[in-house]
Order: structure tokens, then C-alpha cells, then sequence
């Protein structure tokens, strides 16, 4: 337990140097108006040193749970997810160390920082291994593909990037109206954090207890104030609150939970549009985005993505299929998971190709780089949580 | 800015369509056509993945039933749509048969051209082209100080190419063949995907084999058995184990967890029949099979897939009391595989009217729900001494006897078994998968990690120098690494040519041109 500890406190530092190194970025990219360039380099220079130790407090994380767990920790949601966490900022430090782009700092360590934030959602507990995990694969396979996926979230931070820098702000168009839309997703996913942390800490939730469609008795445990409720729902503990009955094929604990990081993101959206920013969030980001050429955003995608994508088909396709053939007696059985990472792959080789065809570059290119992050998140969340398969680990 | 892609090679898709075979091979050739295809087959894999597949749902209903009762309307649309069997479904087949053959199609009309035009390029370039390259560099310059770029260039591991006062650097040509390869080791892959319809390239049962019995292996034409010696189910113990004292915690929230599933087995080979007809067999070896750690033997591997839950009764052992005078005969012994009809035990014989392995009432008789042992029971009748014939029926706490019967059968002891279920395979496509998996995965890392780089000088009049520089990516990355080289031998500095910057200009005054 004294590992479990250790691990635990270390993602803790890890955490808040990877906080201190995006201000930092931040203040390279756009604050220090005197002596701009002397600050801007030392700014930049620092927060990229702090990331590199983030992620060797991070490392260390990750081996003293190994040593804890007795089996490499990427076995649950928890795990998994702070572990792709960790592979984005690796991918980040890889095309930083060929860039040197303050920029590109600014935008994917927020992104890695939400998903670590979000993978602390997930209970840690130490859990046993089932014989269909426990094998070296696990290692080999997991593993490769998420620093895969780290690496090609980075081509998502620079595609944003790209958008931010080149689309209008002034006259309506689709790609505005998206990038509103992106950024109001990531603004729900710190709202969720945010209340989750809170109604845990006040202890909001409560439990009910009802009748399954297939006639069994079944109970959802609330963490956040109850909401929605199955029909004929029996309260067993906490408050009741709104507590609206709906058909019971709808799983309302999710859909609880869906609605109340849905309301936390409204209202810190509205708080920053209209009372802090007092304008678009991607416009008030567009400065930002502004101080890299759209040449260089677009080359920054495309190097991730030609340096993630053969990573992640390795490992998230091609050791996945030996896995399969080894465990499962079949390389490919077209499982959700198994479906979604074929998605990922032929997502970013569409991407590939598609810069061969003329006119097809440029904004085209950059929202598929979008895209692409967000069908590996939907693996990562959606897979596992809605949609029930044989990687259903969490 | 010239168009690079195929180094401006004439592509037998591009030309002015003759006949239907130049219009079909057009069509596959066609960048877009295959962009459609995988665009495609992303929105269909998709769908598929929104309900379970049919291989995939609980075996009590049918399918037609199934989706229906657990998801509604939305339900019963997807089956009637067949979206239940969508990977096997004719429409999808269809989509990546119609990309393996765009993946054969365009890989070759763009190889054999990409192929000639790059071994037949010319050192000295026109002014046309070298002014249409990403970066292009214009100024004054010396023989003397392209020598030096020829020097720096070499240390730089370009294969530096000389034709008077012009100069061709290259490196990296390899990484243009990674796309046509891992082409290659896609089809090899999909073609060994395709011969797996055909039944010869592989097969698979499932074999249920009770512990301590041995069976004939269907999958190698019985050419093969297997004793299961045991059958082991371990849990996590935190209380008498050590090391899994750290998962008690998550153990009593989510109930006992499995730790290993294996089956001890003895493989036997068949080297003729005995006289009874029986098979003779030779032990081969022994080993075990749990999950992830297949047996293997010969071409054949075998997976610990299933176990049975309830273990089998081998067989029941029975006494008989004499009520009168409280002598015991027997016991004997009711070996399920094999039972016999009478069981003489001297002063009195039992025998064995009816079996019933997996007992129930069906419609007020004694019936079996299964042909395995899980919950036998017996009907008997007791031959006494004085010729009478009393009946028995008997089970698992049941006992169904006249009361006036003299002998009472009672149980004397069982002897139980686990059963396995083990998957034996043999798929004769792997090498074919693994083959082009490699090639695969060699040319995605040729083509992705090995930018292909050229550079060219050349010199026209006394001091006029152009400079040019070409590469599939990473432009950026072509200067940083050459732009000091040009600086040290003090030749002119090239610029880049953007490529958005100009269509952001474009945007401005809304005439966005497709460059």
C-alpha cells in the first residue's frame, strides 16, 4: 500500500507542474510586452523543463503503481486514461523538441492536464486482474496504443490551432460555429470535473433501488443530485430532489450525470463569454493562435499524424490482433472497441490521403485532425461506459 | 507552385478516357474514389457497432425477437435493415473488395510512372520547375562555392549528383516506395482474410471433455485425443493469500474474482485400432491450455474458452439395507459413462430400469432436461430373495420408495468431475496474415519516417544562382536542415512559398483559389 502512496502523490506533482508549465506557456505566447523576446524564450524554456519533470514525477507514478498493483496499471478507465494523459504530454515533448513552439504548449497541455483531471474520476481502487488480462500483452498492446493516441492528440492541439488562426471571427460561418462547439465540449468536461468533485465532496448523491426491464431488482448509486430516476424508482438514501421518473430502457444514472456536466459547462460558458471574455471563446483565443503561421500549424499536424498513426496501428491493431488470436482464440471479432480503433486508423489514413487530392488541405485537414481526437475519446469513454463489449474494464 | 505529387509523371488514369477498361481503371485509380470508400466504410463499421451484433446477444431469443424487445422501434429497424450481420453483409464485403482492388489500381498507376520519372530525373532542371518548388532561393553565386554545398551536402548523407554547374542532392528516395508497399502488404492481408470462407484453411470446434475423460479431436480428423487430467478454477483469495491481500478491498465490493482458468491435459496420438474396435493410442505429451497460454501441438492450437459451472457426477455408489434385519449389501458403484443393468449383490441383485442424467418432471413423469450428468437420477428395482421386485426412484434428496418395500436403497457416495470446454483450431491463413501485416507495417514506417529530400543548384550566366528544394514533408524540417549549409558556403537563402498564407491573402478579398 505504502507504493499506492507514493504513486498517488506523485500524479499529484505531476499534475501541478504540468498546471504551472501551461501558465507559463501562457505568459510566453502572450503576456510581457517589455523585453518581449529575452522573456519569451526564458517563459517558453522553463515551462518546458517543468513539463519534462511533470512527466518524470509522472513516470514514477506510473512504475510505483505497477510495483503496487503487481501488474502494469492500464488495466481500468482510471488507469488507462491517465496513462494516455501521460503519452499526450510525451508526444507534446516530442514536437516541441522539433518545433520549439510556445503555441502549440499553450493549447495540448490544457487538453492533457483535462484528460488526467478526467481520468480522476474513475475509481483507483486496486483491483484483481482477470485471467483474460493477465498477460504481457497487456503491456505490449496498451501501452503502444495509447502513447500512439498521445502522440496523435497532439495533431488536435495544432489543428485547433490552425482553425483558431484561420477562421473569421467577424462574419458567420460553419467552422466558427464548430469551433464554438469544440471548445463548449472541453468547457463540459472541466464542468464535470468540477461538479463531481464537488457533489462528492458535499456528498449530493443518493440511492435508488428499482425494477430492470428484465424484471430484477437493480440499484443505481448517484454521486451528483438526483435528477432522473427509472420508473417506480424507491429512494433508499440521500435527497430526492427533482427526481423526474422516465422509461426504464433509458439509463438515467448516466443520463444524470450527462445533463449535470452539461448545466456545469452552460454555466461556465455563460460566466465566460458574457461576464469574463465578453466575447466568443475562440475569438478570445484567436490572438494566441495567431502567432503561428497556418503553415506550420499544418505541418505540426501532419508530422504527429505520421508519427502517431504507424505507433498506434502497431499497437492498437496489429499487437491488438495477436492479443486477440491469443486470449480469444480470434485476431478480429468485430467487437465496439476493436470497431472504434479501426475507425481511429482509417480516420487519420483518410486524413493522409486526403491532402493528396488538391483543395483539399488546410480547414478540411485541420477539423479531421478534430475529428479524429474525437473518435479516439469516444473509444476511450463512450466504448466503455454506453456501448458494452468485451473491453468493458471499467 | 508546381503540382509534386507523382514528380508531374504522366499517370495512364489521367489521360482522356478510350475504352471502359480506361474508364474503369480510371475510376479505381482515383484519389477521391478512394477517399469515398474509406469515408464509406467508416460510416458503415459505425453503424454497426450502435446495437450488438447478432454473435454478440443472448442465445435465449432469436434475433428477430431480440432486438426488438430491448431496444424498441429503433430495434426492429436495424434488424430488418440486417444491420444485425453488417461485417458479413453483402454491401459491406462489397465496399472493401472495391478498395483492395483501388488500393491494387492506384498503387499501379502511379508506381511505374513515380518509378521511371524519379531514375530518369535530370541534374539540371528548367527555370519553370525550380521556380515551382516549396522553396526556391534566387541570388549570386560561384562553381566554387556549389563545390561546397556538394561537400556539405555529402556530409549531410545526400547522394549528390553533378552535371556542370548544376548539382542534384537527394536523400531518402526509398520513403516514396512506402506507400506501394504497405499497399502490397494490405492486399496480401485482405486476400488472406478472403481465403478464410473457404472451410479447407481452417478449422475450429469446441470440445467439452469431463475430467478424466479422453476424447477424440474432431478438428484434426480424430487423428488426435485429449485426456482432461483436471480441470482448475482459482480465485482471488486475500485472506489466505499474501499477495492478493491488496485487492480485499475491491473483492468485497464486487464479489469473488476469478484468478485462472486452466485444464491439465495428456495428448494421445492414434496409431491404429485394437481388436474391440476401440482406438489404439499413444501418449504424446502432457501440458495445459488456460486463458492466454493456448496448448500447441502439430498445426493445432488449444484455447481454454468455456468451463462448465457445475461440475458432472462421474458416477454414485448406493448401498441397500435390509429393513427387518439391518444387514447392508452392497455398495455399488453406477458409473454414468457406462452403467450396468443389474448389480448382483449376492442376497439380493439391484437393477437399473431407467437413467435419468439431468433429472426433472415433465408432465407429471420422470424425465431429463439433458444428456449430462449435472443431477441424476435412478430408477431401480430391488430383486429380493423371495422373488418379489420392489421399485426405487432416486436423486439428489429424493427418495421414492412403496413403504412397505423390505430393502431401502441409500447413497453410499459420488465421485465428481469439472468439464471443460476447449477450443481446438488450426488456420493454415496465418502465415498469409502475418506476411502482409509486415509488409504492412514496413512500409507505413518507410513511407511516414523517411522523408524523401532533394535539393537542387544551378548556375546560369557567370553568377547567377537558383536554389531549390522539394520534399513529400515537412518543409520546415528540409530548411532547418540545409538553410545553414547555404549560408556557410554563402549561397543564396531560399524562402518558402506557403501554401495557406497566400489563401488566407485569397480570403481576404474572397476570391479563394483552389492553388
Amino acid at each position: 500500500m505504502e507504493w499506492i502512496q507514493w504513486s498517488s502523490r506523485l500524479l499529484l506533482i505531476a499534475f501541478i507542474l504540468y498546471a504551472i508549465a501551461t501558465v507559463l506557456f501562457t505568459i510566453a505566447v502572450s503576456g510581457m510586452r517589455k523585453d518581449r523576446n529575452v522573456n519569451r524564450v526564458a517563459y517558453g524554456k522553463i515551462a518546458f523543463i517543468l513539463a519534462v519533470i511533470g512527466f518524470i514525477a509522472q513516470t514514477g507514478y506510473f512504475i510505483m503503481r505497477w510495483a503496487g498493483v503487481g501488474y502494469a496499471p492500464v488495466s481500468n478507465l482510471y488507469e488507462y486514461t491517465t496513462f494516455f494523459g501521460m503519452m499526450m504530454v510525451l508526444g507534446f515533448l516530442v514536437v516541441y523538441g522539433i518545433y520549439k513552439n510556445d503555441v502549440l504548449g499553450l493549447f495540448a497541455m490544457p487538453v492533457a492536464l483535462l484528460v488526467i483531471a478526467f481520468a480522476s474520476m474513475f475509481s483507483s481502487d486496486v483491483a484483481p486482474l482477470i485471467p483474460a488480462l493477465n498477460s504481457v500483452w497487456l503491456k505490449i498492446h496498451v501501452t503502444t496504443a495509447a502513447l500512439g493516441q498521445g502522440i496523435l492528440a497532439i495533431s488536435f492541439a495544432s489543428g485547433l490551432i490552425f482553425l483558431l488562426n484561420e477562421t473569421s471571427m467577424r462574419e458567420r460561418s460553419k467552422s466558427r460555429t464548430w469551433l464554438e462547439v469544440t471548445m463548449f465540449v472541453l468547457i463540459c468536461t472541466l464542468g464535470f470535473i468540477l461538479v463531481s468533485m464537488l457533489f462528492k465532496g458535499i456528498g449530493a448523491g443518493g440511492v435508488v433501488e428499482f425494477t430492470n426491464d428484465r424484471g430484477g431488482q437493480e440499484t443505481y448509486e448517484y454521486f451528483m443530485p438526483i435528477l432522473f430516476v427509472p420508473e417506480g424508482a424507491q429512494l433508499l438514501s440521500g435527497a430526492s430532489g427533482l427526481s423526474l421518473e422516465l422509461p426504464n430502457f433509458i439509463n438515467t444514472l448516466k443520463l444524470n450525470t450527462l445533463l449535470w456536466s452539461v448545466i456545469s459547462g452552460l454555466v461556465l460558458y455563460v460566466l465566460l463569454r458574457f461576464v469574463i471574455l465578453r466575447k466568443r471563446i475562440a475569438e478570445s483565443l484567436q490572438p494566441l493562435a495567431k502567432k503561428v503561421s497556418l503553415d506550420l500549424a499544418d505541418e505540426i499536424s501532419y508530422r504527429s499524424v505520421a508519427i502517431g498513426l504507424p505507433v498506434f496501428i502497431l499497437g492498437g491493431l496489429i499487437f491488438a490482433m495477436i492479443w486477440a488470436q491469443i486470449a480469444w482464440n480470434r485476431f478480429w471479432g468485430w467487437d465496439p472497441k476493436e470497431v472504434w480503433a479501426l475507425i481511429t486508423m482509417l480516420i487519420y489514413i483518410y486524413y493522409l490521403h486526403m491532402r493528396i487530392q488538391r483543395g483539399w488541405t488546410g480547414t478540411k485537414a485541420a477539423w479531421l485532425c478534430v475529428g479524429g481526437f474525437a473518435v479516439i475519446m469516444f473509444n476511450l469513454v463512450f466504448v466503455n461506459l454506453v456501448i458494452a463489449g468485451l473491453h468493458s474494464y471499467a | 507552385m508546381l503540382d509534386m505529387k507523382y514528380d508531374g509523371a504522366d499517370l495512364r488514369s489521367k489521360r482522356r478516357p478510350k475504352s471502359w477498361i480506361d474508364r474503369v481503371w480510371s475510376f479505381f485509380a482515383s484519389v477521391k474514389v478512394g477517399l469515398w470508400l474509406i469515408g464509406l466504410i467508416i460510416v458503415g463499421s459505425a453503424v454497426g457497432t450502435i446495437f450488438p451484433q447478432e454473435m454478440y446477444i443472448p442465445q435465449q431469443l432469436p434475433a428477430s425477437q431480440y432486438y426488438t424487445q430491448e431496444y424498441g422501434t429503433a430495434g426492429t429497424i436495424y434488424y430488418s435493415l440486417g444491420f444485425h450481420n453488417l461485417y458479413t453483409s453483402w454491401w459491406y464485403i462489397s465496399l472493401i473488395v472495391m478498395l483492395t482492388l483501388s488500393l491494387i489500381v492506384a498503387s499501379i498507376d502511379r508506381l511505374v510512372p513515380l518509378y521511371k520519372a524519379l531514375k530518369y530525373q535530370p541534374v539540371r532542371r528548367t527555370d519553370r520547375f525550380m521556380r515551382g518548388q516549396r522553396l526556391i532561393g534566387e541570388g549570386n553565386g560561384s562553381e566554387a562555392q556549389i563545390d561546397m554545398m556538394e561537400q556539405s551536402l555529402k556530409a549531410k548523407r545526400y547522394r549528390v549528383k553533378r552535371d556542370g554547374d548544376a548539382l542534384l542532392a537527394e536523400k531518402h528516395r526509398f520513403g516514396r516506395w512506402g506507400p506501394y508497399v504497405n499497399h502490397v502488404g494490405l492486399v496480401i492481408f485482405f486476400i488472406g482474410a478472403m481465403l478464410r470462407v473457404f472451410p479447407s484453411f481452417h478449422v475450429d470446434t469446441l470440445e467439452w471433455v469431463r475430467e478424466g475423460d479422453t476424447v477424440a479431436l474432431e478438428a484434426t480428423g480424430d487423428e488426435y485425443y485429449i485426456r482432461n487430467d483436471q480441470f482448475i478454477l482459482e480465485m482471488y483469495d486475500p485472506e489466505n493469500n499474501e499477495e492478493d491481500a491488496k485487492f480485499a478491498e475491491a473483492i468485497e465490493k464486487a464479489g469473488a474474482v476469478p484468478k485462472n482458468y486452466e485444464t491439465e491435459l495428456t495428448l494421445f496420438k492414434k496409431t491404429g485400432t485394437n481388436e474391440d474396435g476401440s482406438p489404439r493410442l499413444e501418449e504424446v505429451e502432457t501440458g495445459s491450455t488456460k486463458v492466454n497460454h493456448p496448448f500447441k501441438f502439430d498445426k493445432y492450437e488449444v484455447y481454454q474458452e468455456q468451463y462448465s459451472s457445475r461440475p458432472e457426477f462421474l458416477s454414485m455408489s448406493f448401498s441397500v439395507g435390509d429393513k427387518e434385519t439391518g444387514d447392508i449389501y452392497g455398495p455399488f458403484t453406477v458409473d454414468m459413462n457406462d452403467p450396468e443393468t443389474t448389480y448382483d449383490l449376492g442376497e439380493v441383485a439391484v437393477s437399473l430400469r431407467d437413467l435419468y442424467p439431468d433429472f426433472e418432471v415433465r408432465n407429471g413423469e420422470p424425465d431429463t432436461k439433458s444428456p449430462r450428468a449435472l443431477n441424476p437420477a435412478f430408477f431401480f428395482t430391488v430383486d429380493t430373495p423371495e422373488g418379489a421386485s420392489e421399485s426405487n426412484l432416486i436423486g439428489i434428496r429424493m427418495n421414492v420408495a412403496d413403504e412397505n418395500n423390505r430393502y431401502a436403497i441409500q447413497f453410499a457416495g459420488t465421485e465428481m468431475a469439472s468439464t471443460s470446454g476447449l477450443r481446438v483450431k488450426s488456420d493454415s491463413t496465418y502465415p498469409i496474415l502475418i506476411v502482409g501485416g509486415t509488409i504492412f507495417m514496413i512500409g507505413i514506417v518507410m513511407g511516414m519516417y523517411w522523408p524523401h529530400r532533394r535539393v537542387w543548384i544551378r548556375r546560369h550566366g557567370e553568377t547567377d544562382v537558383l536554389v531549390a528544394g522539394f520534399t513529400n514533408k515537412n518543409p520546415s524540417s528540409l530548411r532547418r536542415e540545409v538553410s545553414p549549409l547555404l549560408e556557410k558556403a554563402g549561397l543564396p537563402i531560399w524562402e518558402d512559398q506557403a501554401m495557406f498564407e497566400k489563401q488566407t491573402d485569397a480570403n481576404s478579398t474572397n476570391e479563394r483559389g483552389e492553388s
